[in-house]
């Protein structure tokens, strides 16, 4: 038996795990490609990356010009307050494995722990580039050893199968988030090689295509990949196969996996390359809105089929009037 | 008497609903001076109804809803033969109420409860209508006074949870304030007092002039009035919305503390909806005839006669 | 012995009975290993150890939360490692009068909730003290619970005195907590030091959770299959003891729910999974009563769950601890505890209570106001400690504000002769010095009754202090139960 309220609480740990490790390499990735752009380029930059985090706020922050790059990744490093920080993503980690830590490995709340406390310790302390550096790789290496006990400890139950869900849905959102802020950056043109980063891809596709980039290929590459763990693709594939995990029979679960095989052949047998430079924008919205909207149906199927409990209480007074 | 009560509790809501939990306290008890020869609880929609007999000798029906459901609807009825109460025919002074030991027995009704918390100004007007008094017979009758001349009776006038200061100030309520107000004054000075909750067979709250002659139909709502313990006699009934003496027209659902111990419904919903409340008493004078009937053992409201009640009640829509 | 005057250097034993020493300063038989172990250890690698103890603590987030001025602090559940050791005799007899004590208090709540208040009306213990306790459930009334088992899980706070005596200071019968803390004090321990345990033969504590399940499915309604359903309710992830209730879930392999995943249909308790409605049959619940069912209580309560008591009347679930336990461990009511025993059981009690006076009887009051300098006043209606007033530490004007609130509600207050606690070493800088204990085990009663071998050891912060509590700030040990060696065959 797994309740559905736990059920959620996996799905987001797998949601927040990815967050927080997808975006502190984007961070990482962006300090080191920024390290060479003029200040002003620079803000514009990080505010497409900011987008792309779903960090819309800070935009705000960033506007007397006086921009200064180290304040900007300290917030959207180490600031938990900050939405879309990877402090937030660690934190919301936690707070929703603390509901199911009864239900997953110790090892696993340990993990967590770790990087919570480590990160508490990086985060007192100096804030220089090297400390972000410092606060990354903390970051990156306890989400490893997070997603490390999760292969290698965790049951392949229901409750593994949600966790590995929320991954594969976050992946695919922050992916097709990476790709919309680089084809629609205004400063410079689309870097393959940065986005290709950002996505832990660059030797895979070098592998598959040569040093041969383009804007075209490289979207293609992230997105409809089957020999790629990380094109979105793959983690609609994955996250399918999850699907039939917790609802064998469909019962539950039935327009979850219509909308998730109605996105996923559209990736198989969609023609991205035809008119691929005006159309391709409006595909990759389209592609996030139904992948926001994956996550939605799940909830609405089985997390919260009621939506939110709000309790009345119902009386009847002796004496009044019809 | 034989009173044919049915009680209509009926829910709208406006928007869809679930998982609808409730306790219903709406069955006369049978007990010394009252019998329920016949009774029957039904919901729309329907639901598996647990009855059980709660601390206070009240018997509660457990009734819900889990599916969604823009309505709810409850049907309580019973027949019931009920006699007067024993006159007091007792003249305790007052210190044998306030005696350490009688206190004691009833210490459960003798503390402020959430509906009957009194404040300096109640107390003042409880000790004022004790220096009118030798016994505890014209204790009552001063309190029941007291509260008379402060409150006025207006249908409507307050909410639940109306506190007795509140009460004072606005100079009205219903059956439920006035029984609260008093039970507050004696509590106040150390005399056990009660809640209690039921049927009067009267056309509205404040007439209970109805002669005792044919069949009579009356549409009215649950009523609420006082006990008192008194020393030598027990549990003394009292009405304070009308000052007439509790009698056969009186039919007991139980007593508590206060209200919150014999609320009619108490219950939760889950949904973002308001309920709308309609409820309706319709109580039947059976004629000295149908009695007859009746003495030979429990009859049992047939199917006909649920149908006329359910009409009848509907009618009032 | 030649390593003395390290860690034991500076020992001098506190008032009151030292579990370790005896008054010459020889060691106990029962100690004497454990003392050579520490006596071989410097006090820099205690502490080291101790701090890795407390790193393994907060990683595993094995923590309490304290309130103060309803700000909520996390803390690190704290841990002294030189052990409470407690003899296999000595063990037998707090194991009968735990399980005396327990039964009577059971057969109370039986009795008061859905028998004929024999006890009352016999004036064992007076009504009205019953009827105005706060603990008091009159929704509990003709609710039954398989084997009278209303109190499934207590734990009862035992005292030693002056001369070694052990009495029973309070009983905890409604959501006693603390047993994680055992359990895990145990395996940090064994990590921590695992030589000391060399030579003893200590009764394990991690079957606890297995126990703990036996009981819950012995009180399971008719209606469960063979293998019931059981949850275990908790507030939620704020409440202070959350980490205990997860460590139960885990430690029996059931779901830890809160109110909002269940739901009662036809007075059946069922549970909200992925896969739909699934009914439940037995529910450990760490939620107070008042919060259990928003129809019979606060409507406003999110909490609990709707409809839960129509389910528990119907009989189709077990809730754990019974509901209205609250007025068997109230203060009033524990002076009336030891009568409760002879006249339930007809046996004399073999753990008495701390004297104790009744502020509502006459004689007893005049007789504590007099020397309330030397006694320990106790509001019934408070727990963790908070609004005692000891005699012997208190100021002229709190002993002042005490006698008045005495004269005001005397209902609120009982007064207790001092127990001086009995005291054993605990690592104070880079010394072992006395601090005082008290010892909480915990009794399980479903089929039958029965005593978890082991126990949560309190110790107080500061020397000569008399609060062991861990809402103010105390630590804890690991507490030894050690095996009865004559069973043993040769």
């Amino acid at each position: 038996m797994i309740l559905a309220r736990h059920a959620e609480s996996l799905y987001w740990t797998g949601r927040y795990l990815e967050r927080a490790e997808v975006t502190s390499r984007w961070l990482d990735v962006a300090s080191r490609f920024n390290a060479h752009v003029l200040p002003e380029d620079g803000a514009a930059e990080w505010q497409g990356l900011m987008r792309a985090l779903g960090a819309p706020l800070l935009g705000a922050d960033l506007g007397d010009g006086a921009f200064d790059q180290a304040a900007v990744s300290t917030l959207l490093l180490a600031d938990p307050s900050t939405v879309g920080s990877v402090s937030s993503a660690i934190e919301a980690l936690r707070d929703n494995l603390r509901v199911v830590r009864d239900r997953v490995p110790v090892e696993l709340w340990e993990e967590v722990n770790r990087l919570h406390f480590g990160l508490e310790q990086s985060a007192t302390a100096s804030r220089q580039d090297r400390a972000h550096h410092h606060f990354s790789r903390t970051v990156r290496e306890g989400c490893q050893a997070i997603s490390g006990v999760l292969s290698e400890s965790m049951m392949r139950d229901e409750g593994h199968a949600f966790i590995v869900i929320g991954q594969m849905i976050e992946r695919s959102i922050l992916t097709v988030g990476l790709l919309r802020s680089a084809l629609t950056n205004t400063v410079t043109s689309f870097d393959s090689d940065r986005v290709l980063r950002s996505s832990s891809a660059l030797q895979s596709y070098r592998r598959l295509h040569g040093h041969r980039a383009t804007s075209q290929s490289v979207t293609s590459f992230l997105l409809r990949t089957p020999e790629l763990p990380r094109s979105v693709l793959s983690c609609l594939l994955n996250a399918e196969r999850r699907l039939n995990v917790v609802d064998p029979g469909s019962q539950r679960t039935a327009q979850t996996r219509r909308l998730a095989g109605r996105i996923r052949s559209g990736l198989e047998f969609g023609d991205f390359d035809l008119d691929f430079d005006d159309r391709i924008i409006s595909l990759l919205t389209d592609l996030q809105q139904d992948l926001w909207r994956l996550g939605d149906t799940l909830s609405s199927e089985i997390f919260r089929p009621l939506g939110e409990p709000l309790l009345h209480a119902q009386y009847i007074r002796p004496g009044l009037e019809r | 008497m034989r009173l044919d009560i049915s009680y209509r509790m009926n829910f709208e809501y406006d928007a869809p609903v679930w998982e609808s939990q409730n306790e219903i306290r709406a069955r006369p008890r049978s007990d010394d001076r009252q019998q329920v020869v016949a009774r029957r609880l039904v919901t729309a929609p329907t639901s598996k109804v647990l009855a059980f007999v709660d601390y206070w000798g009240t018997t509660v029906h457990h009734v819900g809803v889990r599916e969604p459901h823009m309505a709810f609807e409850i049907v309580a009825e019973a027949a019931v033969e009920t006699t007067a109460p024993e006159p007091l025919t007792v003249d305790p002074g007052l210190d044998m109420v306030v005696d350490p030991q009688f206190s004691l027995a009833h210490a459960e009704f003798l503390t402020p409860s959430v509906h009957t918390e009194w404040n300096a100004e109640v107390q003042n007007l409880a000790m004022q209508a004790s220096t009118q008094s030798a016994t505890v017979p014209e204790l009552i009758t001063a309190v029941v006074q007291t509260v008379r001349q402060r409150i006025d009776y207006r249908s409507g006038s307050t909410e639940i949870g109306v506190s007795l200061a509140d009460l004072l100030d606005g100079g009205s309520g219903v059956c439920q304030d006035f029984a609260h107000l008093t039970i507050g004054l004696f509590r106040s000075i150390g005399v056990p007092a009660r809640y209690v909750s039921g049927f009067l067979f009267a056309t509205d709250e404040t007439s209970v002039g109805l002669d005792e002659k044919e069949e009579e139909i009356v549409r009215v709502q649950t009523h609420a009035w006082v006990e008192v313990a008194v020393p030598g006699h027990g549990w003394f009934a009292i009405d304070p919305t009308n000052d007439v003496p509790v009698a056969a027209k009186h039919a007991v659902i139980g007593h508590g503390r206060d209200y919150d111990d014999v609320a009619p419904v108490k219950g939760v919903f889950v949904g973002d909806a308001r309920p709308v409340v309609q409820s309706e008493v319709v109580i039947e004078r059976m004629a000295p005839a149908s009695r007859s009937v009746i003495s030979g053992g429990p009859r049992r409201l047939d199917h006909d006669e649920m149908e006329r009640h359910q009409q009848q009640t509907q009618q009032q829509q | 012995m030649s390593f003395l005057g390290r860690l034991f250097d500076q020992y001098r034993r506190a008032e009151g009975f030292d579990e370790a020493f005896r008054s010459d300063g020889t060691v106990r038989p029962h100690y004497e290993q454990v003392v050579r172990s520490f006596e071989e250890i410097d006090a820099d690698e205690l502490r080291r150890m101790e701090g890795v103890v407390a790193d393994e603590f907060r990683r595993l987030g094995i923590t309490f939360t304290v309130y103060n001025d309803d700000e909520g602090i996390e803390r690190t559940w704290p841990i002294d490692l030189f052990p409470r050791i407690i003899e296999a005799a000595e063990w037998k007899t707090l194991e009968t009068g735990l399980k005396q004590r327990v039964k009577a208090l059971n057969f109370f709540l039986s009795d008061l909730y859905v028998g004929e208040g024999a006890a009352l009306s016999d004036g064992v213990v007076p009504e009205w003290v019953v009827k105005s306790s706060q603990g008091f459930e009159r929704n509990a009334f003709g609710i039954q619970v398989p084997y009278g088992a209303h109190c499934m899980i207590a734990g009862i706070d035992l005292v030693r005195d002056g001369a070694g005596k052990y009495a029973v200071l309070e009983d905890n019968l409604r959501n006693p907590s603390g047993i994680s803390y055992v359990v895990e004090n145990r395996a940090a321990m064994v990590k921590a030091i695992p030589r000391i345990f060399d030579d003893h033969t200590v009764e394990p504590v991690d079957q606890y959770g297995e126990m703990l399940r036996h009981a819950l499915e012995a009180v399971a309604p008719p209606t469960a299959n063979e293998r019931p359903t059981i949850v275990i309710l908790t507030p939620g992830v704020y409440n202070a003891a959350y980490f205990e209730h997860a460590f139960l879930a885990r430690s029996m392999g059931v779901e830890l729910v809160e109110g909002q995943d269940l739901v009662v249909d036809d007075q059946v308790v069922y549970a909200r999974t992925i896969h739909g409605s699934l009914p439940v049959d037995v529910i450990y619940r760490r939620i107070d009563d008042n919060f259990l069912d928003p129809v019979a209580f606060e409507a406003s309560s999110s909490l609990g769950v709707p409809g839960l008591l129509g389910a528990m009347r119907a009989g189709t679930v077990t809730v754990c601890n019974a509901l209205g336990n609250g007025v068997a461990d109230d203060k009033a009511v524990y002076p009336y505890v030891p009568d409760m025993i002879r006249y339930y059981l007809n046996e004399e009690p073999i753990l008495p209570n701390v004297e104790t006076y009744v502020m509502w009887d006459q004689d007893q009051k005049a007789e504590a106001l007099d020397r309330l300098d030397q006694l320990v006043t106790k509001p019934v209606a408070e727990s963790g400690g908070y609004g005692i007033v000891i005699g012997p530490h208190a100021s002229e004007t709190e002993l002042e504000g005490a006698r008045k609130a005495i004269e005001e509600d005397p209902r609120n207050w009982i007064v207790q002769e001092v127990v001086q606690l009995s005291s054993l070493a605990c690592l104070s800088e880079s010394h072992l010095e006395p601090r005082h204990l008290d010892l909480r085990p915990f009794v399980l009663t479903g089929e039958r009754t029965e005593v978890f071998p082991g126990g949560l050891t309190r110790v107080a912060l500061e020397r000569g202090s008399l609060v062991v509590n861990s809402s103010q700030g105390g630590g804890s040990k690991d507490t030894w139960i050690l095996a009865d060696q004559t069973e043993v065959p040769a």
